[in-house]
């Protein structure tokens, strides 16, 4: 199902490449003044804290500039979280203070590896206070609210942390094509629970010493599941290795692990409006040309963009071809 | 009214899983009604008949190949203003005081008779008319041709014939009637080299396409580039775009009626062309002369076979596509009271993908289908009846394998139609029609199974729709005083989905929590329409008249398309508990002026559009299988209003016209664009278009067009944001920005060899030169931002970049005939 939208794209490419002798020209918009927005990307998990990350959205030609990324980051915010029962105050920790075990977080929310977080600029966000007072961790069928003020503006958004569904096994399935046994896909088996409206995220994560690779978590290109097609089944699927968005389309590797991988499969229970933020949000990155519309993405920050999400991860590791 | 409403509501148990009883109570109600006002019309307007009256009656043919002439002209020759047209089987019917009458018949493109009629009795007067072999400067007119535009009531209404669009420049050498009548004012296309139209404001659904009495679901072959309309064996063409007659219905803006050849029933001939794209053939003969002609043609792309050797060992190796059509008519008259007429249409577009390695497949068939069996019946002189069964359906499919995950997607709409109409035509100022249309619909939204590995997928428990749509209509035709033509009508209208069907029903929390079961032919949910249409012509002066036109519409079918053009994917549905019919109301005035002898027709239109329960995805759709469509629709109302100029010359060696519209679409939807109203994305402020055809000589026409057109609206992204990394796109205001202009000429040179004489060779043919977007303008299909680098690593670099499909195009086609 995660794999239609790929496959539609790659018959529009052969059909655009076959018959359309269309040609490209650089031309320049006449786009008028956007309204600055503050953009969310939160997350919180069972027995971690939650980490927020406040940025603000930028003109696509306009102030945009690369050198000046602390720019970006908004500073200053007074947060609170409830988490049903006490208020929890957000502080602000700058990625040099920020404890080693939760560096990983860090890197997932930015998108970029473990090592290159040293390489960055001073960037801070936001989480309870790690270093002492009561500390807020994620306990599963807790709902979270937010409520951020920044820059005399107050955004706020609600978010369920699910219970973990943990698969009943993670295996490696070899590539249909024999002759090629170097490359497996990553399969599991899985038992959705038997009420309707499940939804899932997922992230895999891969080491492979000899071949010199240390990638992040990356979530898969589509990422989210909806359980409607296997409600309360024991089903058997293969997910498509992580990648970042900009590294394409290849179409011998694409999915695929090498024999070798460690690959540590995060698998998260979301509700509806965090599988909606990333279900829009792939889906746009995902279209364009001729044959789509722009796809609004759903967000369930009231007054701002981005997502603050529940995520009930579990995390099985499995080392390819053994 | 109350007594059968009452009925209706005791027969309701007795009809759960017996459709035809709530059916028949529901059109026995509005029978009642539509004979009511029937009645009441024909006493009203039957003018009390001092004198004798005698009915000339008969059918107008093409000499050459007996053809029925639609839509051509019957005249009294001393006083032009009186007079009929012939109907969709060239059958016509006057009433007039017995008396010595110059009875003029004429047709466009053929050479007008006159005949001295004495009408002492009811006269039978079958009459065939040569086409027009004039040769340059020699026009010969044995009769004025009527001002039949000037004349009629019916407004934003237009006819193209076949040879009228041949000789005009077209993409790749493929004629197209859907694009030809994009070059009309008010017809607007839905983007380059598209042959999907919006007309007056009003989306790709709202246009009524008939091809013999059925409807046509999809147009466009190769994602709309090219029109399912095989030239050939089309012969004439008819477009209404406002003042919608009773006669037609179900849709909201306009009503594309198109008629198949019947096959010439005098002698064997073959058609044909071979093109840079296609080719087509078409033969066509009697059976039995003068009682029976059969027609069939057939069309082929071959750019797959073409294709093939060049992307041999490349990674394009293993995609092909082609496209064809097929279409068939036969007929046979029993006598000049009876005729049969069986015609029938397939098309396919198929897609095929192999990747080298044989990981990935996929194959992708849609086209149409559609059979039409007629039958008309002449009652007496005055009364011609048609009855039509129809089926048509139209499907989409997706079979694909990647490895070990194979899925399979079908959707499509299937019709069964049933339609009765009469044609009453009592007295000379006085024409009636009425008749119902009955059609039961099935929709098949996605149905989709996949299978991953072991683990199987299917939406199996996503159901069909099923639908009756019952029309009954009156319309009556006819004169107050002398300069005062009025055509009243009312259509009633009765739409009901019926079961089988499951509906879902949603949590709070968005998520399925109960399903409400419908057993089969169990009501869902129903609607009513009642739709009065006028239209009226006052005459001002010999050759100019205004008009005004009224039409409320209804429409219970729908597609919602999220693309920017028309697609396959795209999905027909039916009103339900959820989506509401469309209604819609248009007003529209006009005058009409002919100069020169009626060579030269001028008019100009206004018209003002209100329409409700527009439709469209929510601003955050994506394509779920597993939720049905409905759920992501928003509903809100659309306005549209702006004016026609149109210039057309018909007769001569110098033939072509100018239109220009200035046109406002808006959309007001609550959940879209904050609320704030938007402009619809075929709104055009201004648009532009002029076709000239010179024929130079015997040997050669020339032709060119030249079209202007204000640029696309569109939703561009304004700024972005970052998630993970990653650029996301905040979108601007909808559809706030607007594409670069678009304007192109075309131009087309046909050459044909010198003819000895006026009669048919054996062997004809003709060679046509066009080129398309004669100066290479670069119009734009859509823009996009080139993102490059990475914003976390100092290297981002994002750039706007235009996307322009077709540059100049030669073509050559050559035509032949024996």
């Amino acid at each position: 199902m995660r794999r239609l939208y790929l496959y539609s794209s790659v018959v529009i490419l052969g059909l655009s490449v076959l018959f359309l002798a269309s040609c490209e020209t650089d031309i320049t918009v006449d786009l008028p003044q956007a309204e600055q927005k503050i953009v969310v990307e939160g997350s919180i998990e069972p027995g971690m804290p939650p980490f927020i990350l406040l940025t603000r959205s930028a003109p696509f030609f306009g102030s945009f500039d690369p050198n000046n990324l602390a720019e970006f980051f908004v500073r200053d915010a007074v947060i609170t979280i409830n988490d049903g029962t006490a208020d929890y105050t957000l502080i602000e920790l700058c990625l040099s203070e920020l404890p080693e075990e939760f560096q990983a977080l860090a890197a997932e929310l930015l998108g970029v590896t473990e090592d290159s977080l040293s390489t960055f600029p001073e960037i801070c966000l936001y989480t309870v206070d790690l270093f002492g007072g009561s500390l807020l961790l994620g306990q599963p069928g807790k709902t979270y609210r937010v409520s951020i003020s920044v820059e005399g503006e107050t955004l706020t958004a609600t978010t369920y942390l699910p219970f973990p569904v943990a698969p009943d096994s993670i295996f490696a399935r070899p590539h249909p094509d024999p002759a090629v046994d170097s490359l497996f896909r990553l399969s599991i088996r899985f038992s959705d629970p038997d009420t309707l409206g499940n939804y899932y995220r997922y992230w895999t994560r891969r080491y492979n010493a000899s071949r010199d690779v240390d990638e992040p978590f990356y979530p898969g290109v589509s990422s989210v599941i909806d359980d409607l097609f296997f409600n309360g089944q024991t089903v058997d699927f293969s997910l498509d290795r992580g990648q970042p968005r900009s590294a394409g389309f290849d179409q011998d590797t694409y999915g695929f692990f090498w024999a070798g991988d460690t690959v540590v499969l995060k698998l998260a229970s979301i509700d509806r409006p965090v599988y909606s933020f990333w279900s829009t949000l792939e889906f746009d990155a995902g279209s364009g040309g001729p044959f789509s519309s722009a796809t609004v993405v759903s967000s369930n920050i009231q007054g701002g963009l981005g997502v603050f999400g529940g995520y009930g991860a579990s995390y099985d590791t499995l080392i390819i071809g053994e | 009214m109350t007594a059968v409403r009452q009925g209706l509501i005791v027969l309701r148990p007795i009809a759960h899983g017996q459709v035809p009883a709530s059916l028949l109570v529901n059109s026995a109600l509005l029978m009642k009604a539509f004979f009511a006002v029937l009645l009441v019309l024909s006493w009203l307007v039957v003018p009390a008949q001092a004198q004798t009256r005698y009915t000339l009656s008969g059918y107008l043919k093409d000499a050459g190949s007996g053809e029925d002439l639609i839509g051509a002209s019957v005249f009294l020759a001393d006083d032009p203003g009186r007079g009929t047209v012939t109907n969709l089987y060239g059958f016509y019917s006057i009433t007039l005081p017995a008396g010595e009458y110059k009875v003029g018949f004429s047709y466009i493109g053929y050479e007008s008779q006159e005949l001295l009629i004495s009408l002492q009795a009811d006269l039978r007067q079958n009459v065939s008319l040569k086409e027009n072999s004039i040769l340059i400067n020699e026009l010969v007119v044995t009769a004025e041709r009527t001002d039949e535009n000037v004349q009629s009531t019916s407004m934003g209404k237009t006819e193209l014939s076949v040879e009228q669009i041949k000789t005009m420049p077209a993409i790749f050498g493929e004629v197209d009637i859907l694009k030809s009548l994009q070059l009309l004012p008010g017809v607007q296309s839905a983007g380059e080299g598209n042959s999907g139209f919006y007309v007056r404001g009003g989306g790709a659904d709202q246009n009524l396409i008939l091809l013999d009495e059925a409807v046509v679901y999809n147009t466009g072959h190769l994602f709309g580039f090219f029109s399912v309309f095989n030239s050939d064996a089309i012969k004439n063409t008819t477009l209404i775009k406002g003042g919608m007659p009773a006669q037609y219905g179900g849709r909201l803006s306009s009503v594309l009626d198109i008629a198949m050849k019947d096959g010439n029933n005098q002698e064997w001939h073959a058609t044909g062309g071979v093109g840079i794209i296609s080719s087509r053939l078409t033969v066509e003969g009697p059976l039995v002369k003068d009682k029976s002609s059969i027609m069939l043609s057939g069309r082929r792309t071959y750019a797959d076979l073409l294709a093939r050797p060049f992307i041999k060992g490349t990674e394009f190796e293993g995609n092909g596509y082609f496209f064809y059509d097929l279409n068939a008519k036969l007929n046979y008259r029993f006598s000049d009271k009876d005729r049969l007429y069986a015609s029938g249409y397939f098309g396919r577009d198929v897609f095929e993908f192999v990747s080298p390695d044989n990981d990935f497949n996929a194959r992708i068939p849609w086209g149409n289908r559609t059979a039409t069996v007629r039958w008309n019946h002449l009652f007496n002189d005055q009364l011609f009846s048609n009855l039509s069964l129809v089926y048509n359906d139209y499907q989409f499919e997706v079979g694909s394998t990647f490895e070990d995950f194979s899925f399979t997607l079908f959707s499509g709409v299937r019709d069964y139609n049933a339609k009765l109409d009469f044609d009453f035509f009592p007295g000379e100022k006085h024409s009636m029609k009425f008749g119902a249309n009955y059609t039961f619909h099935r929709f098949s939204p996605y149905s989709a199974n996949a299978t991953d590995g072991t683990a199987e997928f299917s939406t199996d428990s996503l159901n069909q729709k099923f639908a009756h749509e019952l029309a009954l209509y009156v319309q009556d035709e006819f004169d107050v005083g002398s300069r005062v033509r009025v055509n009243v009508g009312l259509r009633g209208t009765w739409f009901q989905q019926v079961g089988p069907y499951n509906q879902v029903i949603f949590d709070e929390r968005e998520i399925p929590s109960d399903t409400l079961r419908y057993a089969r032919g169990e009501k869902v949910r129903d609607y009513y329409g009642l739709e009065p249409r006028l239209s009226a012509r006052y005459t001002l002066g010999t050759h100019s008249s205004l008009k005004a036109g009224l039409a409320y519409t209804n429409q219970f079918i729908h597609l919602v398309t999220s693309s920017t053009s028309t697609l396959p994917t795209d999905l027909w549905v039916p009103s339900s508990g959820i989506v509401e019919p469309q209604r819609g109301i248009q007003y529209s005035l006009g005058y009409f002026q002919n100069f020169l002898d009626n060579d030269v027709e001028t008019s100009m239109e206004i018209y003002y559009k209100d329409l409700r329960n527009q439709i469209e995805f929510e601003d955050s759709y994506v394509p779920e299988l597993g939720r049905d469509i409905e759920e992501s629709f928003v509903f809100g109302r659309g306005r549209s209003y702006g004016a026609e100029f149109l210039v057309r010359k018909n007769k001569g060696p110098l033939t072509g016209w100018l239109g220009y519209t200035l046109s406002y679409t808006w959309r007001y939807f609550d959940a879209l664009n904050g609320g704030e109203r938007f402009p619809a994305r075929f709104d055009r402020r201004h648009d532009l278009s002029a076709v000239v055809t010179w024929k130079v000589s015997s040997r050669w026409t020339l032709s060119s067009i030249f079209v202007y057109g204000t640029g696309q609206a569109t939703t561009v992204p304004l700024s972005f944001y970052l998630i993970e990394g990653n650029l996301v796109n905040e979108y601007g205001p909808r559809n706030g920005y607007r594409l670069a202009p678009y304007h192109r000429m075309d131009f087309s040179a046909t050459f044909s060899p010198d003819k000895r004489d006026d009669r048919p060779r054996a062997f004809d043919w003709d060679l046509n030169f066009s080129v398309y977007n004669l100066y290479n303008r670069k119009n734009p299909f859509f823009i996009y931002y080139d993102i490059e680098g990475d914003a976390f690593s100092e290297t981002l670099d994002i750039s706007a970049k235009q996307v322009s499909l077709f540059p100049v195009i030669p073509s050559i086609t050559w035509n032949f005939r024996f």
